[in-house]
């Protein structure tokens, strides 16, 4: 067990006390595993995507779609709702990223690539949500996808779990995010890890040290997608319909939003990113009604002042109580990233 | 016939506005390597300044040119405030931080306004048909088309055959050429950054009595804008003009097959441009160090 | 692989270029050169600045694509090759403007460097980095040649200039490359971190053949094999360092060096 996957799992199981709600915590949980593809994106892969929200929604759609329709040894089963929604999610990322990450090429001075790609992202966001506006007959449009069921879990055989209860549901949310931050913090500090890290410092030079820099973001993309979908098919089941705004352009710009909240220097960023602005969004939302105006300051101010969102601020309250060890950490990355080192080189 | 010439002429008119707002975000990016996310909301207040104004002036004249007049202003101290404070950051801080201030405005119009859509009138004169020989156009469209194309002549003008022009090709080649040239590159990229800012609100004026005016239509024009850019090659002017025009034509004419899918056919043609030149339709001549 | 002079087997040469040209915009920055790095040479290029010289080292390692002409690495056409793949083929090059992973350890540079050209399985590749032992062993040969082991838990950006230049050097030599692209490899570099630097390139060509970019003809004269000379693009002389120094066209274009810097841009 490592600090981060330590740190996940304490926070999981104190964020139902802790939050004003289950439902409240479950919802954190949900989107905290979109953010964490967000994150190893832009973290990992020096890309900012806008079209996170795209995978999300598809994943809410097939996964809701899997709970209406599905049937036989093959229905009836989160697990495999899940995975559908993930699959489906990390295809449609793949077929987006072979046209927007060849735009990516390595050398590709003035940073052209990105840019191209951030565009094209959003633009995938948007014809997503038209997509889903007009194929009423399939999505609902703009009543959205209602009805769903929640599924229980079913290993085979006799074993199914119902999902029902809140607690239950969160327990199983908990589960699929402990397994996801497992797998990513193990990615992060392998070989690959390293490769993608030394990509984003420097793409340039990882490509003329001979890495494959194109095929590294087109994996993470996919990675990130399928995060996204994984997210959104756990979505569908926890509110038992699937809303046209579970695929809008908002969307994709949440999940930007929590990612850069929490900051990318370490995989926690993305639960505090996630758990501030889904509570905040929460209490402002019943206060005033035109909150976003003041996350649009706090996005500002963030660019402004704190590039390395509520990790760096918290990593570096942390280093001002403990003496000696003056670091570099929280530091902004110099070439476009936001952040601090990912995996904090321990 | 008279339905395909119509849908042609609607493609063209689409495509200039696309143009117009394209045109400065890629005049932006060019010059100033700045990607401008609140782009789509100048677009936004051109037209909902629009509406304000014609409503207590009831001049479509003095409504376009007051809105293109406010927001160039508000440019200008967006400019000043924010992205001064940026320019050196990388382009993802570029993003994020307008992206912040596209909240704040499209919030903004939905507080002072109200999320729903307004309505803004066909100032009286060019309402109607025209006719050209056996079609009749609307004439407010008509107008629009020979507006925009005014304006991508004067655009053409100034980038090709003026001074200003020159130092925002050249700064586009190099930034150390145009400082060495003793130019005030800050100047430079305020002027330039307002121009852009201008054209997007303008053209959201001119649109405003066709479309009325919604919070959500800020984000649409930046889409396409978005898409336009990168087909056409970002940061070229030509390509600008070229992709929009694309853009436009093929969902006007989209719209007239497959009413529902309109949207999606545009994006799905310049996805398959991408596959076949990844670099865009015009790219710029890029430099490498020689 | 040296050979008997007696016994000509056609060896290809590590590195054979034939007509290679590139231009940006009307600008033609390589204009058609031809040249070819024997086994185990150092091969100097040099002319003024804006001969074309770094334009010509990106077409070579790939990372601008040339408009003609032909890249033959080891008899083999890389021409079309992106740039990773001609590093598996043992392909590597180092910039002028130092470009190293800044927010990362030394020891990570090469380490990243090392791993890059390694075929990894999936679950390889997935394992924590730490447990990958061979790389390690590797790397840490590589910083043991360039002198920086007693740094390898620094940052990179926290190393002095000479040292930057020498880890610089190192990501090219940790592909495992045997043709070595060094641009200018002692760029604003001090008298004595040139000298341990020449003694550094000087040792390669026990295993490397090498083709140099490089303003200082001391360096140059001193350990070059064979030395190109470009001026606009283009290759005006070609041989010994004996040969380059009596060639009037050289002289010519290194006398007039002055006007032509200015006139170039």
């Amino acid at each position: 067990m490592t600090p981060v996957v330590l740190t996940y799992a304490a926070a999981v199981i104190a964020l139902p006390v802790v939050a004003p709600s289950v439902p409240l915590a479950t919802e954190i949980l949900i989107f905290a595993l979109a953010t964490l593809g967000c994150h190893l994106l832009l973290g990992y892969g020096g890309l900012l995507s806008f079209g996170q929200g795209a995978f999300f929604g598809l994943g809410a759609y097939a996964g809701g779609l899997y709970a209406l329709y599905g049937s036989g040894p093959w229905g009836a089963n989160a697990i495999i709702c899940v995975l559908g929604g993930t699959m489906v999610g990390a295809v449609a990322a793949a077929l987006v990223g072979l046209v927007a990450i060849r735009r990516v090429g390595a050398g590709n001075r003035g940073h052209g690539g990105a840019v191209a790609f951030l565009m094209l992202t959003f633009a995938v966001a948007q014809v997503a949500y038209f997509a889903a506006y007009n194929m009423t007959g399939v999505t609902g449009g703009e009543n959205g996808l209602l009805d769903v069921p929640r599924p229980p879990v079913s290993l085979g055989g006799a074993a199914r779990f119902n999902l029902d209860a809140p607690l239950a549901f969160y327990a199983f949310v908990a589960g699929v995010l402990m397994l996801a931050v497992a797998l990513l913090d193990r990615l992060v500090r392998s070989t690959a890890g390293r490769a993608l890290i030394a990509i984003r410092e420097n793409e340039g030079r990882a490509a003329a040290v001979g890495y494959d820099v194109a095929r590294f973001r087109l994996s993470v993309f996919t990675l990130s997608g399928g995060l996204a979908g994984c997210a959104g098919a756990l979505y569908a089941i926890f509110l038992g319909l699937v809303p046209l705004s579970a695929i809008d352009v908002m969307q994709s710009e949440r999940i930007v939003v929590m990612t850069v909240l929490g900051g990318t220097g370490s995989l926690i960023g993305a639960l505090l990113g996630t758990a501030s602005f889904i509570m905040a969004a929460d209490a402002l939302s019943n206060i005033w009604p035109h909150w976003p105006l003041v996350l649009g300051v706090g996005i500002v101010l963030i660019v402004f002042f704190a590039r390395g969102g509520l990790w760096s601020i918290g990593a570096g309250l942390v280093q001002g109580l403990a003496p000696g060890r003056a670091s570099r950490r929280g530091k902004p990355a110099p070439d476009g990233t936001i952040g601090l080192q990912p995996g904090a080189r321990s | 016939m008279q339905l395909y010439m119509s849908q042609l002429l609607n493609g063209i008119g689409l495509g200039m506005i696309y143009f117009l707002v394209a045109v400065g975000l890629t005049l932006v990016f060019g010059v100033m390597r700045f990607v401008n996310f609140a782009h789509g909301a100048f677009y936004l207040l051109g037209a909902y300044g629009t509406f304000t104004v014609m409503q207590v002036t009831g001049s479509f004249v003095l409504a376009v040119a007051a809105a293109v007049a406010a927001v160039a202003l508000l440019a200008l101290v967006m400019e000043r405030a924010v992205l001064a404070r940026i320019y050196a950051l990388a382009p993802t801080y570029h993003i994020l931080a307008t992206f912040g201030v596209t909240l704040i405005l499209e919030e903004a119009v939905k507080l002072l306004w109200s999320p729903a859509p307004q309505r803004v009138a066909t100032p009286e004169m060019l309402r109607g048909l025209t006719q050209m020989g056996p079609f009749a156009y609307p004439t407010y469209r008509l107008t629009i088309i020979a507006v925009a194309a005014l304006c991508a002549l004067g655009l053409w003008y100034l980038l090709e055959r003026t001074r200003y022009g020159a130092l925002v090709r050249g700064g586009a080649e190099s930034r150390e050429v145009v400082s060495l040239l003793g130019i005030d590159v800050r100047r430079l990229f305020t002027v330039n950054f307002v121009l852009g800012a201008a054209l997007a609100a303008f053209a959201g004026a001119l649109v405003s009595p066709i479309r009325g005016a919604d919070p959500g239509m800020g984000t649409e024009a930046l889409a396409v804008a978005f898409v336009v850019c990168v087909v056409g090659g970002l940061g070229s002017f030509s390509g600008a003009l070229a992709g929009a025009l694309a853009v436009g034509i093929l969902q006007s004419l989209a719209t007239s097959l497959w009413g529902a899918g309109a949207g999606l056919v545009a994006y799905i043609a310049m996805a398959l441009v991408l596959l076949v030149r990844p670099e865009g339709l015009m790219p710029r001549a890029s430099r490498g160090a020689a | 692989m040296s050979l008997p002079a007696d016994m000509p087997v056609p060896v290809p040469p590590p590195l054979d270029v034939r007509g290679l040209t590139k231009s940006f915009g009307g600008f033609r920055a390589v204009d058609g050169v031809s040249l070819t790095v024997r086994a185990n040479e150092i091969h100097a290029l040099i002319g003024p600045n804006g001969a074309g010289k770094s334009s010509l080292i990106g077409c070579l390692a790939g990372a601008l694509r040339a408009d003609a002409g032909t890249i033959a690495l080891y008899g083999a056409d890389v021409t079309r090759l992106p740039l990773h793949r001609r590093v598996r083929k043992g392909l590597a090059r180092s910039f002028q403007i130092t470009s190293i992973f800044q927010e990362m350890t030394v020891e990570d540079n090469v380490r990243s460097a090392v791993a890059a050209v390694h075929d990894w399985t999936w679950a390889e590749a997935l394992m924590p980095a730490s447990r990958h032992g061979d790389v390690n062993a590797q790397a840490e040969a590589i910083l043991a040649r360039l002198g920086l082991g007693h740094r390898r838990a620094a940052l990179a950006a926290e190393l002095s200039h000479g040292e930057q230049r020498r880890l610089e050097l190192g990501l090219a030599l940790a592909s495992g490359g045997s043709m070595l692209l060094l641009d200018e490899p002692t760029a604003g570099m001090g008298v004595d971190d040139i000298r341990g630097m020449t003694a550094l390139i000087d040792g390669l060509r026990q295993t490397c053949s090498l083709l140099l970019v490089e303003h200082n003809m001391g360096l140059v004269l001193g350990i070059s094999d064979r030395i190109t000379v470009l001026r606009q693009g283009a290759v005006i002389a070609s041989g010994t360092p004996d040969e380059i120094r009596r060639n009037e066209t050289v002289k010519a274009a290194y006398l007039g060096r002055k006007a032509g810097d200015h006139a170039q841009r």
